[in-house]
């Protein structure tokens, strides 16, 4: 089993390091961030006012009760938020020791090695587990050593373990998946979707009806209150993390390998693909019909929340006063927040499809495709086109899930037309982020990770800047400073042009330099 | 006429230089054998060749035109990299007509025909295949199309005796058809059994280019010697080597360009029976490391 633990972990351990580090820098930082801008707990009061409201309810959870600290605020400002990374890492992680290596034949090969069953699945779960408690410790210690009294050592310890768990919860899911689905695709499609819908689940219900966001793992995090009431109680929970590492292994034990205990065997009719954009897609559906109908679902679960915001304007004269005073009319304020997060989500596949090529190149099938005449910049830029239609056509997609979910809110004068216009002007920022995508594949395979890190940047320090007012500087680094504030503003077509511009140059330069660099 | 010529290739990962120097030709209708051990560089010229990698130095020229200036050279060329993972969910059958697709055949019989040899069951998804049977879908594509120049890094490397014996058939076929084939291995005796020239390649430098029998100044013959004395005063001579002594008689290794001292030696001793088998690769590659090894 120490074999077959170090070869999982020599293919794995730099993923799993960046991720920890990236993780841990992650949470981290924010509380310096807080420092210097909310250091008077007046200011943090207003803060607090600020956050009461059904948008932001949405999309961190709701305000906690008692003094709000600094640590209070980071934990409420971060902690669902966070889960879903963590619950990310950990499905990613989970997907790549267990189907993905099947599918790759090393599961098999190792069995065939003589190493058991037992060895494979006790490394897939002590991988698991391990590098979820590393996480927490990191944290643990980083939260604990934050020079600001409100980090108690309970605090920190229950931020870290809770979210360790909540990680190793969605590990533990991804192995049942892994079990149950035929290909490694879908076990991650599924377990994702999972992982995102529990999140639109709580954003819904804590909104609408909090005591049914407690069926939802996140507002089990929401309610341990770290930093303010503590409530351990809720980490137990988390024990059904137990029964699914055992589920896993009842399923993983009575399988054979390479099969699956739910099978789709379709069209038994070869398929006569022709050319490498088919090719291409063929091998995305899953991937691309899942985004597809995921985005439909952020954008009808925010749209799901108008009527309470409306309502909420409503009750609260005193905020629609001061907003329309400086010229504001909050509901556009709310969708505008709302609508930017969902188009930064947007570009996500967006990248998964440019950054597909890696794979190809990768498994050495790049090459031997250019060997049979097809071009290097025929293939580049079928990927990038994709990527830029499906991220476009999801924004759109959310964009009809928001329009249908709030089409019988009276409060809100928001026609079809201006939601496709959003979706317009943040193709731009689409257009920019697959650009930078390509140069990097252009200029080499390892480097394409840094447009996940740009994209986790532009989407933080929006986020930041949205809940805690960050300072726009941090912003000017990303597109989403340039481009308009739609529909608070109007499309800023100068701005727009450019940055879509910038994006297609970066296109064009990524495909240049591929074509001469070295692959494989 | 020279189908493909490679002028001083060189080729830097890092610290590692993968092809040093590098210069053969492949001339038109020939099977041309390019063997070294692992990591000797032969996966990283076949690549240089079909454009994956730019060489750091040198030239590759098809048909007399530097590659560089004729974009179109890989309508010429088929290619079987030596270990390929093709797309799970894709069967057999599919990444054959996709690729008979791309490069624009549409002979069915031919593919019938070669799936039928190889044996491969295409209805399977790709992600079922074991390497041989993924490297059965390589050759297929590449015995399919009409390319002048096929390039095999490694062709057998995955596949049973039973097909090997197949993929024999079907490059002599292919030569038959005037066709070039530049096969790279570390299996030596299949270079030996197919090939009309060779390359040899150690660590990124040829050491040795040519004919097989003009190959042979460097080689050892096995002789099997049964005699009524005790040749074991043999033993010691300098140009006998790997001396043993069974059964059926005394093995022992000479280099070629002693037979005549090793056959004066020997004839004190009354030989009753004298064999010679046929010089291996595998004995030049032995001969030519002692030297070196001697020299430092
Ligand atoms: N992309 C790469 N990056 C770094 N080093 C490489 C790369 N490709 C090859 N090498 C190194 O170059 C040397 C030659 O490798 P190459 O694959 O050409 O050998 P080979 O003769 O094909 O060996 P084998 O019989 O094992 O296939 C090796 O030392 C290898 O590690
Ligand atoms: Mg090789």
């Amino acid at each position: 089993m120490r074999h077959f633990l170090k070869l999982t972990l020599d293919d794995t351990w730099f993923r799993i390091l960046l991720w920890i580090i990236g993780i841990s820098v992650l949470t981290l930082i924010v509380p310096y961030a807080f420092f210097g801008l909310y250091d008077d707990p007046a200011e943090r009061e207003v803060l607090r006012e600020t956050l009461d409201n059904p948008a932001l309810i949405a999309m961190i959870g709701p305000v906690p009760e008692g003094a709000y600290t600094i640590a209070v605020m980071f934990s409420h400002e971060m902690l669902v938020f966070m889960g879903v990374i963590h619950g990310l890492f950990s499905v990613m992680i989970a997907n790549s020791v267990s189907r993905k290596m099947e599918d790759q034949g090393l599961i098999e090969y190792v069995n065939s090695a003589g190493i058991t069953r037992q060895s494979i699945f006790m490394t897939q779960l002590l991988v698991g587990v391990g590098m979820n408690a590393v996480l927490g410790i990191v944290i643990f210690a980083g939260l604990f050593l934050t020079p600001d009294d409100s980090f108690t050592l309970v605090g920190s310890a229950l931020y870290a373990i809770s979210t360790s768990l909540f990680g190793m919860m969605f590990y533990a899911l991804t192995l049942v998946f892994a079990q149950l689905l035929p290909a490694s695709e879908w076990t991650f499609g599924v377990s994702l979707s999972i992982l995102l819908l529990l999140y639109l689940y709580r954003a819904i219900t804590d909104v609408a009806s909090p005591a049914l966001s407690v069926i939802s793992p996140y507002n089990w995090l929401t309610r341990l209150e770290p930093f303010a009431g503590n409530e351990a109680v809720w980490l137990l929970p988390f024990l059904i993390t137990v029964l699914l590492f055992g589920l896993a292994w009842i399923l993983f034990s009575g399988r054979d390998l390479d099969d699956a205990h739910l099978n789709f065997t379709m069209n038994k009719k070869p398929r006569a693909i022709g050319s490498y954009p088919r090719l291409m897609m063929g091998s995305m559906k899953i991937l691309v019909a899942s985004w597809l109908i995921g985005m439909v679902l952020i954008g009808a679960s925010y749209g799901s929340i108008f009527g309470d915001l409306d309502a909420f304007i409503n009750e609260n004269a005193f905020l629609a006063e001061s907003m329309a005073a400086a010229g504001e009319d909050p509901v556009t304020q709310f969708i505008s927040v709302l609508v930017l997060i969902t188009s930064i989500i947007g570009i996500i596949p967006a990248l998964m499809i440019s950054g597909r090529i890696l794979r190809e190149e990768k498994h050495g099938r790049l090459e031997w495709l250019e060997s049979a005449g097809i071009r290097r910049r025929t293939m580049l830029f079928s990927h990038g086109i994709y990527a830029v239609i499906v991220g476009f056509v999801g924004v759109v997609a959310a964009m009809l899930g928001m329009y249908g979910a709030s089409a019988g809110v009276s409060g809100i004068d928001m026609t079809l037309g201006d939601y496709m216009l959003i979706a317009v002007n943040y193709g731009g920022a689409i257009i920019l982020f697959v650009g930078l995508s390509m140069l990097l594949i252009g200029i080499s395979a390892r480097l394409h990770i840094v447009v996940w890190f740009y994209l986790l940047y532009a989407f933080f320090v929006n986020y930041l800047g949205i809940i805690i007012g960050l300072d726009d500087a941090w912003r000017m680094a990303t597109p989403f400073h340039y481009l308009a504030e739609v529909p608070k503003e109007s499309i800023d077509w100068a701005a727009w042009s450019i940055v879509t511009a910038i994006g297609i140059v970066l296109m064009a330069l990524g495909v240049l330099l591929f074509r001469r660099r070295d692959v494989g | 006429m020279t189908v493909l010529e490679l002028k001083g290739l060189t080729k830097r990962f890092g610290r590692t230089v993968a092809a040093d120097d590098v210069s053969f030709e492949l001339r038109e209708g020939e099977i041309f054998g390019f063997i070294g051990p692992n990591g000797a560089g032969k996966s990283t010229t076949l690549r240089m060749i079909i454009g994956a990698l730019t060489p750091d130095s040198g030239e590759i020229l098809m048909d007399g035109t530097p590659i560089r200036k004729n974009r179109h050279y890989r309508q010429n060329i088929a290619y079987v990299p030596g270990d390929i993972d093709l797309w799970g969910n894709l069967t057999g059958e599919e990444v054959i007509r996709f690729f008979m697709k791309v490069r624009g055949y549409q002979d069915t019989a031919h593919k019938d025909r070669l799936v039928e040899r190889f044996r491969l069951d295409t209805k399977k998804k790709c992600k079922a295949y074991s390497k041989g049977n993924r490297q059965k879908v390589a050759l297929i594509c590449a015995f399919l199309s009409d390319a002048r120049l096929l390039i095999f890094d490694e062709p057998t490397s995955g596949l049973d005796p039973l097909m090997e014996r197949t993929f024999h058939e079907e490059v002599t076929a292919a030569k038959r058809d005037g066709r070039t084939i530049l096969l790279s291995s570390h299996i030596l005796s299949e270079v030996e059994k197919l090939a009309d020239r060779i390359a040899i390649i150690r660590e990124g430098r040829i050491i040795e280019t040519g004919r097989l029998e003009t190959l042979r100044h460097i080689t050892r013959t096995e002789y099997v010697v049964q005699a009524e004395g005790d040749l074991d005063a043999l033993k010691s001579l300098p140009y006998v080597h790997d001396y043993e002594v069974t059964d059926a008689g005394t093995h022992m290794r000479v280099d070629n360009d002693a037979v005549g001292d090793f056959l004066q030696a020997l004839a004190p001793h009354q030989p009753s029976h004298l064999e010679s088998l046929p010089p291996r690769l595998e004995d030049i590659f032995m001969r030519y490391y002692e030297d070196r090894r001697e020299q430092s």
